[in-house]
């Protein structure tokens, strides 16, 4: 009733359409592997089955990869914390060059004092070259004056009236 | 002379004098060189056309050469002119930092070099030329400058004293000042 073959397989499959017949006489449905194990476990019981040396190797290597370590590079938990530290670090790094990049609080003030000063003097500016301008008038009329005087006095005949 | 008579006379002579020196210094007197004042208005009247002009066209390099060559120029002196050539000086050089300022590329400056324009045209007795905007703008251009240079505390102070001269102005345009 049993055989040994590569793929690991030690009953034999009537046992198993047996034992779904069972069950379905006795009206239950389902899975029948919880019974063909205990079936393997009394026939290993009865007779050892010894195991092919491919077949047992791939268990030891199951098992092995099993109870191996993983390295720390593909533990799952750093598939999420990877891409955090990453995103932090860059949120840092952009962070520190724009408060290098932008000019402080008291340059802000100044910038701003620089614009309110250039917008005072073009407010005050029309105004002023207006006063300018009459401030010239003013000498030039001054120097006209004098000028007058000159001419007068360089007409007048030396010596006073006849 | 009787005792009394003298005294008011040296009175009238002390007050007179006085009143002279404090208008001279306020640059308030007519100057010495009307026809030299008259010349520099008009120079700088033309030459601010011109630099219209030449804005106007997208010429920036035009416009500040032109301006630096009125900087150049001759200028007369405060007792030749009175604040007038003081206010006309301080009104072309401060469009020349103005536009050494907003086009750092042309023909670059340095700081230093800036500095050295509007210290030269600001001279020693900016302070005592009647408060007016054209000196104010200087003043604060030097700040400026000044806050370019990373020079941080020099540049308020600039921009303090350009700020204190427009307070003037102000109050002056409100009628609360003379």
């Amino acid at each position: 009733m049993t055989r040994r073959d590569d793929t690991g397989e030690l009953t034999d499959p009537s046992w198993e359409s047996e034992l779904a017949r069972g069950q379905a006489e006795d009206g239950a449905t389902g899975s029948v592997e919880a019974e063909l194990a205990v079936v393997r476990l009394l026939l290993h019981a009865r007779a050892p089955a010894d195991l092919s040396p491919a077949i047992e190797q791939r268990i030891w290597d199951d098992v092995e990869r099993g109870v191996a370590r993983t390295p720390w590079w593909k533990r799952p938990w750093l598939l999420w914390a990877l891409p955090a530290v990453a995103a932090a670090a860059a949120v840092v790094i952009a962070v520190r060059i724009s408060d290098d990049r932008s000019p402080g609080p008291r340059a802000d003030t100044q910038a701003s004092l620089a614009d309110q000063l250039e917008r005072q003097f073009a407010l005050l500016e029309p105004a002023a070259r207006d006063a300018v301008a009459r401030g010239v008038d003013r000498q030039r009329q001054t120097l006209r004056g004098r000028l007058i005087a000159t001419a007068v006095g360089a007409d007048r005949p030396a010596g006073g009236a006849p | 002379m009787s005792r009394p008579a003298l005294t008011l006379a040296i009175g009238f002579v002390l007050g007179a004098g006085s009143m002279l020196v404090g208008l001279a210094q306020a640059g308030r007197l007519a100057p010495a060189r009307p026809d030299a004042l008259i010349a520099l208005a008009q120079l700088v009247e033309v030459e601010h056309h011109r630099v219209d002009v030449l804005v106007e066209r997208g010429d920036i390099a035009g416009a500040i050469a032109v301006l630096e060559a009125l900087r150049k120029h001759t200028w007369p002196s405060r007792d030749e002119v009175g604040d007038l050539g003081d206010e006309l000086r301080h009104d072309a050089v401060g469009r020349l930092v103005r536009l050494r300022l907003d086009y750092p590329d042309v023909d670059p400056k340095t700081d230093d070099e800036l500095l050295v324009t509007i210290d030269e045209a600001l001279g020693q007795t900016w302070r005592d030329v009647d408060a007016n905007p054209f000196t104010a703008r200087l003043v604060a251009l030097r700040g400026e400058v000044l806050e370019h240079a990373g020079r941080d505390d020099d540049a308020l102070g600039a921009y303090e004293a350009a700020l204190e001269l427009n307070r003037v102005l102000l109050d002056r345009e409100l009628g609360g000042a003379p």
